[in-house]
Parts: structure tokens; C-alpha cells; sequence
């Protein structure tokens, strides 16, 4: 597991890497999270195949569970991808909005 | 969800998944459940979705090596089909040998094999005229598996193959002057997706 096979999935991997930005989540806390903040509604397997992927990846941690829940936290690899894809996302958004606005003058 | 349900859902995960995550989605899952955020069938659907989907991300995890063989066993294969009559060496292609034998692919299979985890390597079978030799190129090994060591062949993944097979204007040995090429691609459907081998002749 790459950073590369991240790349290529969806956006899910992005949305999870979000949410743990600030703190660490467990799995209801993340699709509410989630839900909050892109209005997503990710499903129980849909949201660990994500997170075994990130995982595998380096990207998160998961932490000792806390009564039933296991809480999972971002790694300085995963903010350090995550920095760059926001980046990344934010120069064409960039680009992509300055153009629409140009063409609509 | 019932246990028996549950079970289930979870025998569809690979078990190396199973054993690290499945508590854990079982656990949310009842958790959504429980808090009104899913029914029980959109989560036994969701949790059947993605173990489906784990199962396909395993496979070609483990068959990712194994493409690349399949990919060069293929190439091995067509690079090698040139002809040479009575040690000539092949002559270039002209205008004057516009014909174009019919030659096809008959078959390309895939077959996984066990070797420290999921292998695949790639037979391919080409028709060609009588006549045409098959000759490896310098530097090019072809990797054929035994057969007792070849389970039946099952599509693995999804692999689409340019190969070229270049085939004389006209057969006999005796007769080869020049050599044109033809073009087949051999695509290889997943299991799940319900196709299966498929073979396109030459254009």
C-alpha cells in the first residue's frame, strides 16, 4: 500500500484524514464528523475499508480502544499527504474559479 | 442484525480483514443501528458492499506481481512469433506484401498459483499459419508453468494486452520474404463482474 493507491481511491481517504486533523476519532465519531463537515454519510464497511487502507498505508494509527471503541489517530505521514493533496486541491480550485470568473466577466 | 447475519457478513470479509476489523465494523454498524442512522439492511448492504470490495483489493494486491507477469509472458509470447525460413532472417515488411494471413488468438487464460501467496502467470495461444516458426528473441524468457502445477484457470483481474504477433505474407518456410504485423488484444474480466475470457481477433 502506496501513497499512490491512496491517491487513486476517492476522496474517502480525504474526508477521514480531515476529520482526524484536530484529534483523534473513533468510527461513529468520524462519519458524524464527516457528515458535518462534506455531508457525506459514509456506511460502517465503507468507512473501514478506508481506514484499513490508511492504516496500511501509514497514514493513521489506531489507538488502545476506549470501552467499546477504538479511536484512530492521523500520523505525520498522513498530515504530511494530506497538506499536500489539500494543496494540490486548493491551486486548482484556484485556477478553476479565477477561469469561470473570467469567463462570466 | 442477528448474529447468524452478522456471522455471515463477516465470513465475506478476508480473513486477515476479518480478524483486524471485524469487531470493530460489526461494533458500528449495530452502534448506527442503534442511534437511527441506518437499518439494519442498509448496513448488512453497506458492510456486504465493501467486503466485496475487499475481496476484489486483495486479489489484486496479491495478483499486482503477477500482472506484470502476465504482461511480459504475453509480450515474451507475440515478440516471439516472427518467422524464419531455412535460417534467413527475417526481412523487413515491404509495399509489395500488403496480404494479411489470418491468424487469431485462440486463447489466453490466466490461472492463479500458489507460490508464497496468489501468483498469476499467462498462457497465450496463437494460430498462425503452417509454416510460421516461433523464435525467442535474444534477451526474452518465457516463464511456462507446469501443468500439474496449474490449477484450472480462472480469470484473475482485469488485464488488457496489446500483443503483436507478426506473421509472414505467405507460408512455407521456404517462402518467407517478408513480415507484416497484426495486432490482438486480450482482455481478462474479473470473476465477480460475470465475464469472462475474452478474445478479439486480429483487426
Amino acid at each position: 500500500m502506496t501513497s499512490d493507491s491512496i491517491r487513486g481511491s476517492s476522496d474517502r481517504s480525504i474526508l477521514i484524514l480531515t476529520s482526524l486533523a484536530d484529534w483523534p476519532k473513533h468510527g461513529y465519531a468520524l462519519i458524524k464528523d464527516i457528515e458535518g463537515f462534506a455531508g457525506v454519510k459514509l456506511g460502517a464497511g465503507t468507512l473501514y475499508s478506508a481506514l484499513a487502507k490508511l492504516e496500511q498505508a501509514g497514514f493513521v494509527e489506531a489507538l488502545p480502544a476506549e470501552e467499546r471503541r477504538r479511536p484512530y489517530q492521523i500520523t505525520a505521514a498522513g498530515r504530511e499527504f494530506l497538506y499536500q493533496r489539500l494543496t494540490e486541491s486548493a491551486r486548482i480550485a484556484e485556477v478553476g474559479l479565477r477561469r469561470i470568473a473570467v469567463a462570466s466577466s | 442484525m442477528n448474529r447468524h447475519l452478522v456471522r455471515l457478513l463477516l465470513m465475506l470479509y478476508p480473513r486477515p480483514w476479518r480478524n483486524r476489523y471485524g469487531t470493530e465494523v460489526v461494533r458500528l454498524t449495530q452502534d448506527l443501528i442503534l442511534a437511527g442512522e441506518t437499518t439494519p439492511a442498509r448496513g448488512a448492504l453497506n458492510m456486504m458492499g465493501a467486503a466485496l470490495a475487499e475481496r476484489g483489493r486483495a486479489l489484486a494486491y496479491s495478483s499486482r506481481t503477477a500482472v506484470a507477469m502476465v504482461v511480459a509472458a504475453l509480450l515474451a509470447v507475440a515478440g516471439s512469433f516472427y518467422a524464419s525460413g531455412h535460417g534467413r532472417p527475417p526481412q523487413p515488411p515491404s509495399a509489395a506484401s500488403a496480404a494479411r494471413l489470418p491468424a487469431k488468438l485462440t486463447s489466453c487464460v490466466v490461472w492463479p498459483q500458489a507460490i508464497g501467496g496468489v501468483a498469476v502467470q499467462a498462457r497465450a495461444k496463437i494460430a498462425v499459419p503452417a509454416g510460421v516458426k516461433i523464435a525467442v528473441p535474444a534477451g526474452v524468457k518465457i516463464a511456462v508453468p507446469a501443468r500439474a502445477t496449474a490449477p484450472k484457470p480462472v480469470p484473475v483481474t482485469d488485464i488488457l494486452v496489446p500483443v503483436t504477433v507478426i506473421v509472414p505474407d505467405r507460408p512455407g518456410p521456404a517462402k518467407v520474404a517478408t513480415l507484416k504485423p497484426a495486432r490482438f488484444m486480450c482482455t481478462v474480466a474479473a470473476p465477480e463482474r460475470g465475464r469472462r475470457t475474452l478474445i478479439l481477433p486480429s483487426p
